[in-house]
């Protein structure tokens, strides 16, 4: 079918890049009406980049966010329909502007506001509850391993990143110090997505509990990351927090 | 939404049978829930845009369950890319037979469009040329629509702003014979119908004259803006943001006149207003359908 293939190949050329000149199979050669196709395809786009980083947008201003979300949609636009998982690489892109070199955490708030969308659309399931815990002994509590809740994520960052998402995803003032570190941890327990930050230790602990590692080796981790690690405030932390949804007490995976 | 989130089914709950809706209905937004809930009037039912509920859980999921308790579900596909070029894409058709599955809709529909060129998915209903060639392909990507999610779908006639040069028929032709050849059943859009007769020279009046409205199983109405074309002509953009027209419930009104009462869907997708003003427009179609509820058209008792 060469006739049809060139009719939406050629209309399709021209959704995202303004340089194109319409199709000559659209009847009467008609740029305003064929622009609204561009203006629909552009500002939909646009406009679900502003839905994914709000924090992003608020930090860098309407027009500003606007002129690099044009110039992302028309570099790399959507390979699925679903929009809400659009924008994955938009962090790298943002890290990637010369002209944003004086604001550094721009790309991790971006991944925290991506990992947020992750969070808020990730499988439902159970989290481990107190009582599984209570009731073991000291060499099982070493032994035993955790599958992470679907929603759960972690991020590091050489900046206020909880700081400055928290304060971006409403109406805060600005963050006066965003370049200290900071350790977020993301969970779901039923369907409000929580973004903690944590200490650095319970970071490198349950990064290593998500990989599959005994609580004992995990353990390990969180005190080489950081001498003041408090495990037991870890623990009740990823309880109450939901970060997994269940144990297992073999000894090896 | 804090107060009105349920709580986590623990096993499958069979879900309520619903009659067909004779009676308007609304797209639902999650931000209106609360006042939904709290309406002591009922709407007919919900529409719900598929891809918004194609997430693994969470709270959209939670809240169309909520939705699915009290009131028909209506789902409508806008990204199935059912009149491109290329094969429908086999992971959303997937996750489309899931949600079917999953919330037992009353009504499942998609548009006469294509979304998806190559691997760039642009998010807008873009329009397709009338010819055999093309024809073919959507009766192809229909069968393969309906036999995988096992129901009768609905198609959508769309709103377009060009026409293509080498058309072979026209569109209530193509139309007609995607039905015919698909037995598939008819959306029809009379907001659509109206743009696209402004913005192409054509009496709506002869298009809805022409449709085979036998087939149509649901309305849509929304709201227009108003532009101008390339010679200053007014151009009209299907923008869904803003009331029905006057001229688009004169033209609902005929429709329901020879077709009797039909379920009828307000769409309202940008700058949605407080459930109010949304519902105040799904009560005017209502006053209309109720003038002709004595007309039922026999082919509606299949819809769904």
């Amino acid at each position: 079918m060469p006739v049809e293939r060139s009719v939406e190949a050629a209309f399709a050329a021209g959704l995202l890049d303004p340089s194109v000149s319409v199709p000559v199979q659209v009847k009467g050669q008609t740029p305003r009406r064929y622009a609204v196709y561009r203006n629909n395809v552009t500002v939909g786009l646009v406009r679900a980049l502003e839905a994914n980083f709000p924090a992003i947008r608020r930090l860098l201003g309407e027009a500003y966010f606007a002129g690099l979300a044009r110039q992302f949609v028309q570099d790399y636009p959507p390979r699925s329909p679903l929009l809400f998982h659009y924008g994955a690489n938009f962090p790298a892109h943002l890290a990637a502007q010369d002209d944003l070199a004086a604001y550094p955490y721009l790309a991790d708030v971006a991944r925290l506001e991506q990992l947020w969308r992750q969070a808020y659309h990730a499988a439902d399931a159970p989290t481990l509850a107190p009582e599984e815990l209570a009731g073991l002994d000291e060499a099982a509590m070493a032994d035993l391993r955790l599958t992470p809740h679907p929603a759960f994520a972690l991020l590091a960052s050489p900046y206020a990143v909880h700081a400055i998402f928290t304060a971006n995803r409403a109406a805060g003032a600005a963050v006066a110090d965003p370049a200290r570190p900071e350790w977020v941890m993301l969970t779901r327990p039923r369907f409000d997505v929580i973004v903690k930050p944590i200490p650095k230790g319970a970071h490198g602990f349950f990064s290593a509990l998500a990989s599959g590692v005994t609580l004992a080796e995990a353990a390990e981790q969180g005190f080489a990351c950081d001498d003041s690690f408090d495990l037991a405030a870890a623990i009740r932390l990823m309880v109450e927090a939901g970060a997994f949804q269940s144990l297992s007490l073999r000894a090896t995976p | 939404m804090r107060a009105t989130r349920p709580p986590q089914a623990v096993q499958p709950l069979r879900l309520p049978i619903f009659p067909t809706p004779l009676k308007s209905g609304a797209g639902f937004k999650p931000e209106h829930l609360d006042a939904i809930l709290a309406d002591s009037r009922k709407v007919g039912f919900f529409e719900v845009h598929a891809e918004n509920y194609m997430g693994e859980g969470g709270a959209p999921l939670a809240m169309l369950e909520r939705l699915r308790a009290d009131y028909p579900i209506f789902l409508h596909g806008v990204a199935m890319s059912i009149g491109g070029e290329g094969p429908l894409d086999r992971e959303h058709l997937a996750r489309f037979k899931r949600l079917v599955r999953r919330y037992e809709p009353q009504v499942v529909s998609e548009h006469l469009a294509w979304s998806t060129h190559d691997t760039a998915f642009y998010n807008d209903l873009l329009p397709v040329p009338y010819t055999r060639a093309v024809l073919k392909r959507v009766v192809r990507h229909i069968d393969e629509v309906q036999h995988t999610l096992g129901r009768t779908l609905l198609l959508e006639n769309p709103s377009t702003y060009v026409t293509f040069n080498d058309c072979e028929m026209g569109e209530i032709e193509f139309i007609r014979e995607v039905a015919r050849r698909t037995g598939c059943g008819l959306l029809l859009d009379v907001n659509n119908v109206f743009v696209s007769a402004t913005n192409h020279g054509f009496s709506p009046e002869s298009y809805l004259a022409d449709f085979p409205l036998h087939l149509v199983c649901e309305i849509h109405l929304a709201g227009h803006a108003t532009e101008a074309d390339d010679e200053g002509k007014p151009l009209l953009i299907d923008a869904h943001d803003r009331p029905v027209s006057s001229e688009v419930w004169a033209l609902y009104g005929q429709v329901i006149a020879t077709l009797g009462p039909t379920p009828t869907l307000i769409e309202w997708d940008n700058d949605v207003p407080e459930w109010a003003v949304l519902k105040a427009e799904a009560d005017a179609a209502d006053a209309i359908l109720a003038a002709h509820a004595t007309d039922a058209h026999p082919d509606l008792r299949h819809a769904g």
